[in-house]
């Protein structure tokens, strides 16, 4: 998932709890509305894991050969 | 007696040589002067003098030990910094150059900045529409000085906003000679690492945030932000880039280029990556009120529910008490509408019976007129049927009276 799709979950977990929050939806779109909005707070909550990871502190020429590489493959 | 030896006049200048050398003040001296005699050789060493109206010294620049910027040519004023030594072959005392500026370079570098800009403008780069900062950065590349003050204060900040979050550094040389051209193979790197392929090689995410930058210094140390190899490297990386230069009141072309100006390195940090308890807040927040706003939804839909069961129990007995009530209503109305009606008839009937009663015979007998009736108990209204010597009975209202007919007299009817 890229980037913009990432906020645009975001932003529909908002719409959906603002909905929810104003209430006045019958049970089946309550229901519907909770079940989305569960399984995009499960994808926020994944994508923050996705930005942990290492820290590389490389030279220049350090950082080059490691993407030269990478291109190898 | 004692003879002095002769010292070898190549040892003599060697050793003058070591003494000159040995001495701190004649190690990197900042002189200023004019260029004569410029003289680019073929081997790549240049020679000059240095000079001003009090004296002068020879120079040389050895082939790659410094960059000699464009453009130097005699009696141009310079700023050199330099060593003192000294050509044992010749016995030539001359500065060997380290670096060389010419004096009004900086007047010059600003009005190059500014037909840069004018440039970039022109092209539409300084207006283009900016990227926007992802929510988070998944794989934040620096781009800035190796081993920098600047390059601690990020990582320390940005370890501290969001622990463990994914950083590749790419250290440069941020100033001198190296510094356009290590500034934009980094910026590659950094573009290197946004591609897909290369990311999943290396097992990363994708590169989704450049920050370029460096400390604060003087306006020639940041000069290589201002030029515009730089300037197009950030203009095309294809995720968001934040600059982030020197001091809050340094502002240049890379800064009016990038996506993000940041004021300073770990202003650019702050940008770009949030506090992650903050984050984790809100993500927390919004799956309390969505529990909280999904549950009112069933409780009122509950509500609601138990609402209409009570009136569906309810609606027999209600639906015969309404019929009752409707039956007394119409009965009631029949009950009134009957009344009035009755009254409405006895009125007439009074106002009838009081007319009948005026008109009754009796009443005009009273009056002291008399009815004739004859002996067939008719009414005599006319003279006509009437023969001499019939008897008639007179009706008074007291009594009656027989009477016998003797003239007939009938008036002549009008026509």
């Amino acid at each position: 998932m890229t980037e913009e799709r990432y906020s645009d979950a975001l932003r529909r977990l908002e719409a959906i709890v603002a909905e929810l929050e104003r209430g006045g939806m019958d049970l089946e779109a309550t229901l519907e509305r909770f079940e989305e909005g569960s399984k995009l707070l499960q994808r926020c909550q994944s994508e923050l894991k996705e930005a942990e990871g290492r820290l590389e502190n490389l030279r220049l020429p350090e950082a080059e050969a490691m993407v030269d590489e990478a291109k190898k493959e | 007696m004692d003879e002095i030896e002769p010292t070898p006049v190549g040892k003599f200048v060697q050793a003058l040589r070591a003494r000159l050398r040995s001495d701190d003040r004649n190690q990197h001296c900042l002189l200023k002067g004019e260029i004569s005699q410029w003289k680019p050789y073929a081997s790549g060493h240049t020679y000059f003098s240095l000079r001003d109206d009090n004296g002068q010294i020879s120079a040389v620049i050895w082939k790659g030990r410094c960059r000699v910027p464009d453009g130097i040519k005699d009696g141009q004023e310079v700023l050199v910094i330099g060593s003192v030594d000294l050509y044992p072959a010749r016995g030539q005392l001359q500065i060997v150059v380290e670096r060389i500026e010419p004096i009004q370079r900086i007047g010059a570098l600003e009005q190059q900045k500014q037909e840069l800009l004018t440039q970039l403008r022109q092209e539409g780069i300084l207006d283009r529409p900016r990227k926007t900062l992802p929510l988070f950065p998944k794989h934040l590349v620096i781009v800035t000085g190796k081993d920098s003050a600047a390059l601690a204060d990020m990582l320390q900040l940005s370890q501290s906003r969001w622990p463990g979050i994914r950083t590749t550094v790419v250290g440069v040389t941020v100033q001198g000679d190296r510094a356009v051209q290590e500034i934009v193979r980094g910026l590659a790197v950094a573009r290197n690492l946004h591609r897909q392929e290369i990311a999943q090689s290396l097992n990363v995410p994708p590169c989704d945030v450049v920050i370029v930058g460096r400390g604060g210094g003087s306006p020639e140390d940041l000069w290589a932000f201002n030029l515009e190899a730089v300037a197009r490297s950030i203009a095309a990386m294809p995720v968001p880039v934040i600059s982030a230069v020197g001091h809050e009141s340094d502002i240049l072309v890379s800064d009016l280029v990038a996506d993000v100006r940041a004021s300073t390195p770990s202003h650019a940090v702050e940008c770009c990556i949030p506090l992650v308890d903050d984050y984790l807040a809100y993500l927390t927040d919004c799956e309390d009120r969505m529990m909280q706003g999904s549950l009112r939804q069933f409780n009122d839909t509950r509500q609601k529910l138990q609402q209409l069961t009570l009136r569906l129990q309810l609606a027999p007995s209600k639906g015969l008490a309404q019929a009752v009530r409707h039956l007394e209503r119409l009965g009631n109305d029949l009950q009134q509408k009957t009344t009035s009606a009755l009254q409405h008839h006895q009125q007439r009937l009074a106002v009838l019976g009081q007319a009948l009663h005026i008109s009754h015979p009796k009443r005009v007998l009273e009056r002291g007129y008399m009815m004739g009736i004859d002996n067939k108990g008719k009414v005599i209204s006319s003279v006509r049927g009437l023969s001499q010597g019939q008897t008639v009975s007179l009706q008074f209202v007291d009594g009656e009276a027989d009477a016998n007919i003797d003239n007939i007299r009938q008036r002549e009817e009008k026509t």
